[in-house]
């Protein structure tokens, strides 16, 4: 959910536009427009037929609006109740909230709001929002998320209220009210930037691993083997829907028409919304040693910078982004081609599509939407129907929803 | 200087220590700075002479190792007293040390002041002034962080702070390293180095203090002295012209504050 006011000598003047970002580049007046386009535009996927709209979690930064993922998401809950589409909050870094217990709540608020629809995301947190945004401590984060994690899960299963004493919260009485909807709880997904304790931790709480990338499937393709062989070793099914993925998707009549609705909004995000400074990247500490070492060039080979990195991001040409597979972008039969061969090539059974994108203003999004539900979704194979989602609201037994206003379907296109 | 393993199965540390024959008759602890490129203790072989000195490898810096979570600088003393005591006994020490080094050696020294002979503080972290916060060493990238730890980041000394290397493996372990001993001190330093010291102050009335800061110095700003000043009345606290925050490399202030440590006890 970008900010689409930074300035065109942004990269130039300003440092980062994550942590510490001028504050006099806010246009709060902008932002209210903003936030009504985007809350518009997730309720128009869910009424043309996406799967599930979802929100996310930043902090001090211009790319990303959402603080609060679970406000946006208490914003859309009523109004997508008259859609078959799920609500998915990728975001709540438990290590952020003291008492943790509080993400408890607000998630099984939402879950009971939204009837039973919610799927939550878990993410450790990246540097930039959870070490120097919030101040989390970057040697203990993990740890920290884990307990986080484990209160929050045990605050959802309980039948009684109990005691908790953790090493980083401590409390006498827990006692959500109320508890989740879905029962025992919503379905758990498991975001990461690629580091192997976050795949392990996924595969061994046996929920699917999404990867946060803005560098598509071909640069992730190392991951996700990594990822495997951590399912496999571990003894679990090779199931597509235990992976997924970010992708910025554009569709346009044509290849040509994509790059000439599209570039300029793209080149937006790639030169000014990941102009981060590199120090704010990963805080010491918030990957382990071990991550670290995992990634270390062969001995004796040159120092060059990585490809799949913001700053060579930022000089790429919209042919190279698409090239390389950074974007998804072009006619019907392009997108969908690239899609299905990414699914295929790393057994991704989950998309999370980015469809608004940098500077793109709300109609050129809506008919990003329309152009993607209409044209690429319905000639979509169903290349991995045979295999269970286990990991998706199911219908709650005995549970009927309420009446509620079809709203929705009053979005303006 | 020998070094010697210590191996603390109950808490899961294994100390690297190094120390001459403990035969002179004061003994000086040194406790390295949060940047672990400079462990060994810059005072010169004339002053060295002068005593024992000890240096304790902070746990989780790589010499000397760590299984446990201690993320509280109390935890870190505690622990660092374990040390030192196996190595010299129940006699009382100078406890010395740089910047996060020197942080650790006060929260020592409040854990036992009867143990503490007299202290040597480098750059010390403790106090924050919102209005002067210094800058962030977590966050700037080695090239900027350079002017904001030496007087001259273009001399020979500041050189071999971040060594830089034409091999990608060989640069990605310098990168490592230095996550590794800035994790450690994210633990204790992260995200504002201050301790609330000046809260338990009043343990060390009776102990000598010598604090030193650099004039130049941006990572814990000179300005912070008045702080100390103000909770530690009795200390001599200087700040070095033409030194920045690894004064004790920089300069020769350190010799000359401890010299006049050890001459302060032994009375002459």
């Amino acid at each position: 959910m970008p900010f689409d006011g930074l300035p065109d000598d942004f990269k130039a003047n300003h440092r980062s536009v994550w942590v510490d970002i001028s504050p006099e580049l806010q246009d709060v007046k902008r932002m209210h427009v903003l936030f009504n386009d985007y809350l518009d535009e997730l309720e128009y996927a869910a009424v043309k037929g996406f799967d599930a709209i979802g929100v996310n979690e930043h902090h001090s930064n211009a790319y990303g609006l959402m603080s609060s993922p679970n406000m946006m998401g208490a914003a859309l809950s009523r109004r997508i109740m008259d859609t078959q589409a799920q609500l998915l909050v990728m975001g709540d870094a438990v290590s952020l909230y003291n008492p943790p217990i509080r993400v408890a709540e607000e998630l099984a608020m939402l879950d009971v709001m939204c009837g039973g629809r919610l799927i939550t995301g878990f993410p450790v947190g990246s540097s930039q929002d959870a070490n120097f945004a919030y101040g989390v401590k970057p040697a203990s984060m993990r740890a920290k998320h884990r307990e986080g994690f484990d209160l929050v899960l045990k605050a959802w299963k309980s039948k009684e209220v109990f005691s908790f004493n953790g090493r980083f919260t401590k409390l006498r009485y827990v006692n959500p009210w109320p508890k989740p909807l879905q029962n025992p709880h919503p379905p758990i997904w498991m975001p990461g930037s690629g580091s192997v304790e976050t795949m392990d931790f996924a595969v061994e709480m046996d929920v699917p691993f999404f990867l946060l990338s803005y560098f598509g499937a071909n640069f992730a393709r190392g991951n996700f083997e990594k990822y495997w062989e951590r399912v496999e070793l571990a003894g679990r099914d090779r199931n597509p829907h235990r992976a997924g993925m970010v992708q910025l998707v554009m569709v346009a009549d044509t290849d040509a028409e994509a790059k000439k609705l599209y570039e300029k909004h793209v080149q937006y995000f790639y030169q000014r919304c990941t102009h981060i400074y590199p120090g704010f990247t990963e805080a010491p500490g918030y990957k382990t040693v071990r991550s670290l070492k995992d990634v270390l060039p062969a001995k004796g080979s040159a120092v060059k910078s990585r490809p799949d990195s913001f700053a060579a991001a930022q000089k790429y040409s919209w042919e190279e982004l698409i090239e390389q597979g950074i974007v998804i972008g072009g006619s019907p039969d392009t997108v969908r081609e690239s899609l299905e061969a990414a699914a295929k090539e790393s057994s991704i059974g989950n998309w999370i599509l980015l469809m608004h994108i940098g500077s793109m203003p709300r109609e050129l999004a809506m008919h990003n939407i329309d152009m993607f539900t209409e044209k690429v979704m319905p000639s979509l194979s169903p290349i991995f129907a045979e295999s269970p989602h286990n990991w998706w609201p199911k219908p709650v037994e005995g549970f009927e929803s309420t009446q509620v206003d079809p709203v929705a379907r009053s979005v303006r296109r | 200087m020998k070094s010697q393993t210590l191996n603390c199965e109950q808490s899961g540390i294994s100390f690297e220590v190094s120390h001459e024959q403990i035969g002179k008759q004061s003994t000086v602890v040194w406790i390295h700075g949060e940047f672990g490129s400079f462990e060994d203790p810059p005072f010169s072989k004339e002053v060295q002479a002068l005593a024992n000195i000890v240096v304790v490898h902070l746990p989780g810096w790589g010499k000397s190792t760590s299984s446990s979570d201690i993320d509280r600088l109390d935890q870190l003393a505690t622990a660092m007293w374990w040390a030192v005591e196996e190595i010299c006994g129940d006699t009382p020490v100078f406890l010395t040390g740089h910047g996060l080094g020197a942080t650790i050696a006060v929260e020592m020294a409040i854990q036992q002041p009867r143990l503490t002979l007299g202290l040597l503080l480098a750059a010390p972290f403790g106090f924050f002034d919102e209005s002067d916060p210094g800058v962030d060493i977590f966050a700037l990238m080695p090239k900027d962080l350079m002017k904001h730890l030496y007087e001259n980041p273009n001399s020979d000394l500041a050189q071999t702070q971040f060594p830089s290397s034409d091999d990608g493996y060989e640069r990605g372990l310098i990168a490592i390293r230095r996550v590794e001993v800035l994790g450690s001190a994210s633990r204790y330093l992260f995200p504002i180095p201050d301790t609330n010291i000046g809260d338990r102050a009043y343990r060390l009335s009776k102990v000598p203090m010598s604090v030193l800061f650099g004039k130049s110095d941006g990572v814990v700003p000179s300005g912070l002295s008045a702080q100390w000043a103000k909770s530690f009345p009795h200390a001599e606290i200087q700040i070095i012209p033409e030194a920045g925050h690894m004064l004790p490399y920089e300069t020769t202030a350190t010799d000359r504050a401890l010299e006049k440590l050890l001459a302060v006890k032994s009375g002459s």
